[in-house]
């Protein structure tokens, strides 16, 4: 186990780094320019240019990407083009609140994707299983900001159940930040339940009909002492992979969302750092971003290794 | 000649297994099969009865349906299957719950697919305690560790703690004995619990059966392939073909006379010592679909020695007191 958790943690390095280049890269790449996002459109070409000579960006890429990843490596994350704010506090006050989101979203996704993909398993080919699978494909082809918007009219307008937006910090009170961020994380979480729940299903259906839940049967055991003790574990193995890839998945949903709900985590500092083109910005939140969806990543691969008793042994021999 | 009776075969109680004129169906795209036909058979206590056939032959739909494990698609349609003279196809799946793993247990064929993988085999061991019981979990894994003792597990407690990936393959199949005798069950349905191990440990399981049957009483029904293990452990035998029980009789008795030409044929089928030297005699054509049976013996299309009469499906007709067999050979013989 402890061999695992170290051969895990020495890959970190080189993908962060790989993903650190790409994303360099990527930000760079797309069209328009820092200097006229913060000049205007009207700059003249003197005004550009001292702009960019100011903040060095008038040097080749892969300079500016060594300087920038130097300073990184040492907490820096280096000062807005648009405001001159050192962006390691911003971020710092802002990964709560996302974290936050995206957990609240990830538990709603699997409070609804592991019963009901485990019911819809055990009535294989029967009604309810057509309806379960019928809801979970309308749930998966809704957009994230359709489903927000559906529930801003429904909970928000209409029956006034939910502030349609804002946030306050769970430590002032936790009470109304859960109800803030109840319906951004339903409408993030309904959607990407609908992936999860037809792994789910699929894993259950494959699990039942194993011998050894026959066995479990022939010992007498009853339906839900068969599906919660004996096959939902051996289920949870390959669920959890693809659960961890849905949740990297959140994280890029978030972007929308939080705007839509106004919520001040990483995601609009995301948008904000795209359209101002503000590169620091930009870059150390979607780093940020990269490395939380990685350590999640690790967790489900050891989480998957402590459900499955084989991994261990497999690994441990090798 | 003095004929043989069947030894445990008491006036004064049931059967421990009575399966009456049961028929199984199977309802799938292809249309219906009725894959069991009015089956007739028998286990007494401390009785080893084989049911052997080959695949498709039904005896394995026999034994689930004793258990109400069949796959969905599959129906009781006709007949009874009392344990010690309750009617189990009128009981509720709740009380049919109670019976299982308590009063009938099985051993499966392939003792690796049949442990689960996540859970330590002391656990699943002893889970019958914890079901029928109300045993706490303490309590059932100290009675795992001397049913694996008593199966002759080595260093039971230790094994207890581990996971079926890291037993051998007669370990697993020891411990999923161990599970069955848990509760001492009245009837073992063992099927082809012998398949997926290699011959020395086939040897070793079969013993551990003829132990348990000894100790206990225990009636248990064995389904095999392999007329090997029935000539080793069994003291009656089934042979079922094509959904029917084609010949029936004690092992002795019916290996020394096989009367209908399935069973002759699986006799000559199957490698001896003294006939290494011979050419197995494979059966030709094979067992027909369930989906396209007709009023015929179901054998006739790969008997060597059918007769006219054979478009029309025999009885089963007496060859000695207790031995019967379906064939019309038996009447052309007494003339």
């Amino acid at each position: 186990m402890l061999r695992l958790i170290v051969v895990r943690l020495a890959w970190f390095v080189p993908t962060i780094l790989v993903t650190s280049m790409v994303l360099f890269l990527a930000v760079n790449v797309i069209p328009g320019s820092a200097a006229k996002a913060a000049l205007g459109i009207d700059a003249t070409p003197q005004a550009i240019a001292r702009f960019e000579h100011e903040l060095g960006l008038d040097r080749p890429l892969y300079v500016q990407y060594f300087e920038w990843l130097a300073k990184v490596l040492q907490g820096d994350f280096g000062t807005s083009f648009q405001n001159r704010v050192p962006v390691g506090p911003e971020i710092l006050a802002r990964l709560p609140v996302t974290l936050e989101l995206a957990l609240l979203a990830f538990l709603i996704a699997n409070l609804i994707a592991v019963p009901l993909g485990a019911f819809a398993a055990y009535h294989h080919q029967r009604p309810v299983d057509t309806v379960i699978s019928a809801i979970a494909t309308l749930f998966g082809a809704i957009p994230t900001f359709w489903m927000a918007t559906l529930l801003i009219l429904l909970l928000g307008m209409t029956l006034r159940w939910l502030p349609a937006g804002g946030y306050v910090p769970f430590a002032d009170n936790p009470a109304m930040n859960l109800r803030l961020l109840l319906m951004p994380a339903l409408s993030l979480g309904v959607v990407s339940s609908a992936l999860l729940l037809r792994i789910m299903r699929a894993e259950m259906i494959e699990v039942l009909s194993s011998d050894y839940i026959r066995t479990a049967f022939a010992k007498g055991a009853n339906p839900s002492i068969v599906i919660w003790k004996h096959a939902l574990r051996n289920s949870l193995i390959p669920f959890l992979t693809v659960g961890a890839v849905e949740f990297g998945w959140l994280f890029g949903g978030v972007v929308i969302i939080e705007d839509i709900f106004l919520l001040p985590g990483l995601g609009s500092l995301v948008l904000v750092g795209i359209i101002n083109r503000d590169y620091p910005v930009l870059l150390s939140s979607v780093l940020v971003i990269t490395v939380v969806v990685l350590t999640l990543n690790l967790v489900v691969d050891l989480l998957a290794a402590v459900l499955d008793p084989r991994q261990v042994y497999a690994r441990s021999e090798q | 000649m003095q004929e043989q009776i069947r030894p445990r075969r008491r006036l004064d109680s049931p059967p421990v297994l009575a399966v009456d004129n049961l028929s199984v169906q199977l309802q799938t795209r292809q249309g219906t099969a009725r894959v069991v036909d009015g089956v007739n058979l028998e286990v007494w206590p401390g009785e080893i009865v084989g049911v052997i056939g080959e695949s498709g032959s039904g005896k394995t739909m026999t034994a689930l349906s004793v258990l109400r494990l069949m796959p969905q698609v599959a129906r009781i349609v006709g007949g009874d299957i009392r344990l010690s003279g309750t009617s189990l196809p009128s009981l509720s799946d709740a009380q049919m719950r109670k019976l299982r793993g308590n009063r009938m247990a099985l051993i499966p064929q392939d003792p690796l697919s049949a442990l689960n993988p996540v859970q330590p085999i002391g656990r699943q061991v002893g889970e019958p305690f914890v079901l029928h019981r109300r045993s706490r979990w303490q309590a059932a894994l100290q009675q795992a560790v001397r049913l694996l003792g008593a199966v002759h597990l080595p260093l039971p407690e230790t094994r207890a703690a581990e996971y079926p990936h890291q037993f051998s393959g007669g370990m697993r199949q020891r411990a999923m004995t161990a599970m069955a005798l848990a509760l001492e069950p009245d009837l073992l349905i063992a099927d082809e619990p012998t398949t997926a191990l290699d011959v020395t440990i086939q040897a070793q399981v079969l013993r551990l059966l003829g132990e348990i049957r000894d100790e206990h009483a225990t009636a248990i029904l064995l389904i095999t392939h392999d007329l090997g293990v029935v000539a080793e452990s069994c003291d009656w035998v089934y042979v079922m073909y094509a959904g029917r029980i084609v010949e029936e009789g004690p092992v002795g008795r019916l290996f020394a006379h096989p009367s209908h030409p399935y069973t002759q044929a699986l006799l000559n089928a199957t490698p001896s010592i003294e006939l290494a030297q011979t050419e197995l005699a494979a059966i030709p054509g094979r067992i027909p679909s369930p989906y396209e049976i007709g009023p015929g013996c179901r054998f006739a299309d790969r008997c060597a020695q059918r007769l006219a009469r054979c478009a029309q499906e025999p009885p089963l007709l007496p060859v000695a007191a207790e031995h019967l067999a379906r064939c019309w050979l038996l009447e052309e013989s007494r003339g």
